[in-house]
């Protein structure tokens, strides 16, 4: 299937009352899902960034099949009870530690307070040391190391 | 009917894909195609189309660019107005361009960085970027920007009619990773647009006017609409996008895309 064909297929999808589509052709698969019922796609929110919802795969990987509905973006998990999160305040390269051959800033079961330096965010070759907002206990590391972040991304879990 | 996506897709060397990224072996532009996503409901904002090569590259005022697949970045960023800055072209326009002037003087640590008026960025005293900004209405309503960059790359070998174009790896002897520009780009400009206020545009005309190519000195334009050819010097751009010239009977204002260069 050429990537066109693709392109017109989800358009067709997104205009029309079909939650899913499934094509066969060969070895080629194809799965076209919508996202939600309300999908007419005049309105989006402005003010938010939105994760794709199901066409980034089609069109990121066109010989993947099927193509999967699920976001792609690592969802915030839930905070444990109690449990409050640092969050990354840019878009970047998350890195625990200032250099590969340096401790990380902080692991489970530190106590941080605010003001102090809990990661870098590399962007555009520039790091930016990440101050904590608050203090607790670190319980939890949501992120790898040298993994990419996007604006908002919960990072750590401070009890 | 095999794909034959599957063979250009094997040159990339990318192995995990973000979800952000439209990657496309080849398209018409990456211009076009993000502007049909984005009237077509099907974009959002901080998605980027790249491709490995076009077929309808284009620049400002349609010139033709001289690229070969694989080598070069071209990449169209797909932003919301929403901040302060996005609400003016000529603001988002100056904040690109002075934000890609930027990181190239972060990874060519020896290089002289240009801004050419309006929006080309110049390295060692040749063109390496042209950046094209379009906008995508729906009725009254902006609702979204494409901002497409192209940057010579790993191209080393131009044609020779170009005596002013240049490329990364031509100025530094680097072999440069595609992906990791077009990723860098994102969040530079991404991490701009969440932080905008009006306060700080007058920050980013400064950033601006002190990348300006041959700032201070006489140049010979062609003025469009009338085919005039004088010489002027370059004083500055002001807030609203247009170029301040001094010619011999006072300063004058030009608008975007109203002069030629000749260099």
């Amino acid at each position: 299937m050429e990537y066109k064909q693709i392109q017109e297929l989800l358009k067709a999808v997104n205009k029309s009352n079909i939650s899913e589509l499934s094509i066969k052709d060969g070895d080629f698969e194809i799965t076209i899902k919508q996202a939600t019922a309300e999908a007419p796609i005049t309105a989006i929110p402005v003010a938010q960034y939105q994760p794709m919802p199901q066409v980034a795969p089609v069109a990121a990987a066109p010989v993947a099949a099927p193509a999967p509905a699920a976001p792609a973006a690592p969802v915030a998990e839930a905070p444990a009870a109690g449990g409050k999160v640092i969050k990354s305040p840019m878009i970047g390269t998350f890195y625990r530690s200032s250099s590969p051959d340096k401790p990380p800033f902080v692991g489970v079961g530190d106590e941080i307070k605010a003001g102090d330096v809990v990661c870098i965010v590399e962007a555009m070759k520039l790091f930016n040391e990440i101050e904590s907002d608050l203090g607790g206990r670190i319980v939890k590391v949501l992120v790898d190391d040298g993994t990419p972040v996007e604006y908002d991304q919960p990072l750590f879990i401070v009890e | 009917m095999r794909p034959k996506l599957r063979n250009l897709l094997a040159i990339n060397t990318v192995k995990a894909y973000p979800n952000w990224l439209h990657y496309l072996p080849t398209v018409d532009s990456t211009n076009i195609y993000a502007t049909r996503l984005a009237e077509d409901g099907l974009a959002h904002h901080g998605e980027v189309v790249w491709a490995l090569d076009q077929t309808q590259g284009r620049g400002q005022r349609g010139k033709q660019w001289d690229t070969r697949p694989g080598e070069n970045v071209m990449m169209s960023l797909i932003v919301q107005p929403t901040g302060a800055l996005t609400r003016s072209p000529a603001h988002l326009n100056m904040m690109v361009a002075a934000t890609i002037a930027r990181y190239f003087e972060a990874i060519g640590k020896n290089w002289t960085v240009h801004i050419k008026w309006p929006n080309d960025i110049y390295v060692n005293d040749k063109k390496a970027v042209g950046i094209l900004i379009e906008n995508v209405f729906r009725g009254m309503q902006w609702t979204n920007a494409v901002i497409g960059i192209g940057i010579n790359v790993n191209q080393t070998n131009f044609n020779p009619e170009l005596t002013r174009a240049t490329s990364l790896k031509a100025e530094s002897g680097k072999e440069y990773d595609l992906f990791e520009i077009i990723n860098d780009l994102r969040s530079g400009l991404l991490n701009e647009l969440i932080y905008y206020k009006p306060e700080l545009f007058k920050h980013t005309l400064q950033q601006y006017n002190q990348f300006l190519y041959k700032r201070g000195e006489e140049v010979r334009f062609t003025h469009m609409p009338d085919g005039t050819v004088f010489t002027a010097r370059i004083i500055a751009v002001s807030g609203d996008g247009t170029l301040i010239l001094e010619q011999e009977d006072g300063m004058h204002t030009y608008p975007f895309g109203s002069l030629q260069w000749h260099l």
